[in-house]
C-alpha cells in the first residue's frame, strides 16, 4: 500500500465517522433530552421519565392514540398487500381486456399529487360513510402506495417460472388455489418489502389524518402536533421530545430489522417506475 | 324514478341462455380474460372509488360555491378561480414553493451523490455508515419536523447557545423567527431526512455501471477525477435525472415540515402552495370551493411538470 493510499483511506474513515455522527446525533439528542432536566418541562430536576408521564396522560391518553395508529398502519398494510399481490399477479400473468388502460391508471396515481385529492376526499368520504374513519384513512394511504406496490409485485411474479403454476394446475388446483398456495409463498420477499414501505408510510402519516380525522381519532403523529399546540402559548418541548421518541423508536427498530427488504425496494426498479 | 322505468326496457339484457355443453367450454383467451379480471378487480375497484371519483369531485367542487360549514350551494364557475387569482398569497406561495424546491434540490443532489461515493469507498465501515445515513428515512416528515422543532427551540434546543456565540444572534431569539432562518432550518431538516433515500437511489445507479468500464478507464491511464468526470457522471445521468425528478416533485408538494415548523410564518414568508390549500379550506376562508380550485390548478401543474420530466428522461434514455 502506498503512502498516498493510506492517507486517502484514513481521510475516508474520518469523513465516514463524521457523517455517521451527523446523521445519528439528532436521534441520540432526542433520547437524551427527553429524560434530561430542563425548566418549563415536566422533568425539572435530575434525570427521569417525567416528560413521558405528561405525554402518556395527554388528552385521551397514549394508548388510544397508539391504537389509532395501529389500526391505520395495520389496516393499510393488509389492504395494500392484498391489492398489490392480486393486481401484480394479474399484470404479470394474464392478458385481459382493458389491461393497458388499468395499468395507465395505476401509473397516473404517481402523476397526480395526492395533496390535491384531500379536499374532495373530505366530501367524498362522507358519501362513502367513511367520514372520520380510521379504516377510511387506511384506504386512502393504500391508494398512494398502489403504484410502487403493484410494480414491486408484478416484477416479483415475473421472475417466478410459469412451470410452477402449470404443475399446480396439473395437481388439480384452480387458479385461486395456485395463486394462494404456490405463487404467494414464492414472492414472500416482495410482500415483505411492500408491507414494510406501506407500514412505515402509514405509521408516519400526518397529512391525511389531519384532513380526514377529528382529534379523538388522531393517530400518534397528529396527536403529538395537537399536544404541542394545546398548552396556551407555552410549548412543552419536553413531552414533545418524549413523544417523538415513542413515535420513531418502533419505526427505526422495524427499519433496522428489515433493512435488506427496504433496500430491495430500490434495487428492484420499482421506485423508478 | 320515471327515468329509470323508461330506460329499463332499452338497456335490459336478454335473459341468459340456459347453459349448454357447447357454450360452457370457453376459449382459452376468454378464460384468461376472466381470470385476469378476477385478480385485477380489487385494484380496479380501489382506483375507481378513491382515485377517479375524487378527481371528478374536485372538479365539480372547484366550479361550485362550497363552504366548509354550509356545504354545496350550486355552481358558480368561474368565481372560485377569480377569487383565487385575486389573492396576493397565491403568487407569494408559488414563488416561495419554487424557491424552496430549487434550494433543496440543489443542496440535496450533490450531498446524496457524495455520500454514495463515500459509502462505496469505505469498504469496512460501509454497512454501518449506510445504515446510519438511512435511519432518518424511517422517520416521517412530521416526526422529523417535531424533532427539529425541539432542536431549534431556544428553551431546550442545543443550537441557540452556540449560535449566540458564533453568529452573535440575540439571546433567546428563535431560529425560526426570521424568514431566512425559517427557510434554512427547514432545508436542513429535509436534507437530514432525505439524504439517505437519495443516496440509496444513487448507489443503485452506481452499481449498475459495469466494472469493465472502470478497468478500461484505468488501463487508458485515467485518474480518479478524470474517471469521475468522463465515466461515472455520464453513465449516471439517468439516475441523476430520476433523483432530481423525485426531489422536485416532492418539494413542490411540501406541507408537513412547514405546517409543523413555521406555520407558514413569519409573516407568510414560508407559505407553500399545499399549505395555502389547507388554509383556504380550514383556517382563513373556510371555503372548500376555493381550496378545490387551487387543488385543480396544482393537479394540472404537476401533471404537466411530470410529463415534461418523464419525456426528458425518456429522450435521455433513447440517446443511449
Amino acid at each position: 500500500m502506498t503512502r498516498s493510499n493510506v492517507a486517502a483511506r484514513s481521510a475516508t474513515y474520518t469523513l465516514t465517522t463524521v457523517m455517521a455522527v451527523v446523521f445519528l446525533l439528532p436521534l441520540v439528542w432526542a433520547v437524551v433530552s427527553s429524560v434530561s432536566p430542563s425548566p418549563g418541562t415536566a422533568q425539572t430536576e435530575g434525570f427521569g421519565f417525567g416528560n413521558y408521564t405528561t405525554m402518556f396522560e395527554y388528552g385521551l391518553g397514549l394508548p388510544t392514540y397508539l391504537k389509532n395508529s395501529l389500526v391505520v398502519s395495520v389496516g393499510a398494510t393488509v389492504v395494500t398487500i392484498l391489492i398489490a399481490a392480486t393486481g401484480g399477479y394479474a399484470f404479470a400473468r394474464f392478458r385481459f381486456r382493458g389491461k393497458n388502460a388499468l395499468f395507465v391508471m395505476v401509473l397516473s396515481v404517481m402523476m397526480i399529487p395526492y395533496a390535491a385529492l384531500l379536499i374532495p376526499l373530505i366530501v367524498w368520504m362522507k358519501d362513502l360513510h367513511l367520514q372520520n374513519s380510521l379504516i377510511g384513512v387506511a384506504l386512502v394511504l393504500t391508494l398512494f402506495q398502489v403504484p410502487f406496490s403493484i410494480f414491486m409485485m408484478r416484477n416479483s411474479f415475473s421472475t417466478i417460472p410459469r412451470e410452477l403454476e402449470e404443475a399446480a394446475y396439473i395437481d388439480g388446483c384452480n387458479s385461486f388455489q395456485a395463486f394462494y398456495r404456490i405463487m404467494l409463498p414464492a414472492v414472500r420477499p416482495g410482500i415483505v418489502t411492500v408491507g414494510l414501505f406501506t407500514y412505515l408510510a402509514a405509521w408516519n402519516d400526518f397529512m391525511v389524518s389531519l384532513y380526514l380525522l377529528s382529534t379523538e381519532k388522531a393517530p400518534l403523529p397528529l396527536a403529538l402536533v395537537n399536544m404541542r399546540q394545546q398548552t396556551m402559548g407555552v410549548i412543552d418541548y419536553g413531552s414533545t421530545t418524549a413523544g417523538v421518541v415513542v413515535l420513531t423508536l418502533p419505526a427505526i427498530v422495524l427499519f433496522l430489522a428489515l433493512q435488506r427488504y427496504y433496500i430491495r425496494g430500490f434495487t428492484s426498479g420499482a421506485v423508478k417506475g | 324514478m320515471s327515468q329509470s322505468t323508461f330506460a329499463e326496457p332499452v338497456i335490459a339484457p336478454s335473459p341468459p341462455a340456459p347453459p349448454s355443453p357447447g357454450r360452457r367450454r370457453r376459449t382459452a383467451s376468454q378464460l384468461e380474460n376472466r381470470r385476469g379480471w378476477l385478480f385485477a378487480s380489487p385494484t380496479a375497484l380501489l382506483l375507481v372509488v378513491l382515485f377517479v371519483a375524487p378527481i371528478i369531485v374536485v372538479v365539480v367542487m372547484a366550479c361550485s360555491h362550497w363552504t366548509l360549514l354550509g356545504g354545496a350551494q350550486g355552481g358558480n364557475f368561474p368565481d372560485n378561480f377569480t377569487k383565487l387569482f385575486a389573492d396576493p398569497l397565491l403568487g407569494k406561495s408559488i414563488a416561495f414553493t419554487l424557491k424552496y424546491t430549487a434550494l433543496t434540490t440543489v443542496i440535496l443532489m450533490p450531498i446524496a451523490y457524495g455520500l454514495a461515493l463515500l459509502v462505496q469507498e469505505s469498504r469496512r465501515w460501509n454497512t454501518f455508515l449506510r445504515t446510519a445515513i438511512l435511519v432518518p428515512s424511517a422517520l416521517g416528515i412530521a416526526s422529523a419536523s417535531l424533532l427539529f422543532y425541539a432542536i431549534y427551540s431556544p428553551q431546550v434546543g442545543p443550537l441557540n447557545g452556540t449560535l449566540e456565540k458564533v453568529a452573535g444572534t440575540e439571546a433567546g431569539a428563535s431560529i425560526l423567527g426570521t424568514p431566512g432562518g425559517a427557510l434554512w432550518a427547514t432545508v436542513v431538516l429535509v436534507v437530514w431526512r432525505f439524504a439517505g433515500y437519495y443516496m440509496l437511489l444513487t448507489m443503485v445507479g452506481l452499481q449498475a455501471i459495469p466494472t469493465e468500464v472502470y478497468e478500461a478507464a484505468r488501463i487508458d491511464g485515467a485518474g480518479r477525477l478524470r474517471t469521475l468526470r468522463s465515466v461515472t457522471l455520464p453513465l449516471l445521468r439517468p439516475t441523476i435525472a430520476m433523483t432530481m425528478i423525485l426531489s422536485i416533485t416532492g418539494s413542490l408538494l411540501a406541507f408537513d415540515q412547514f405546517y409543523i415548523l413555521t406555520k407558514g410564518g413569519p409573516n407568510n414568508s414560508t407559505l407553500t402552495i399545499v399549505q395555502l390549500i389547507y388554509r383556504d379550506a380550514f383556517e382563513t376562508r373556510k371555503d372548500l370551493g376555493l381550496a378545490a380550485a387551487l387543488s385543480v390548478l396544482l393537479l394540472l401543474a404537476l401533471v404537466i411538470i411530470n410529463m415534461i420530466q418523464l419525456r426528458a428522461l425518456r429522450l435521455d434514455a433513447d440517446e443511449k
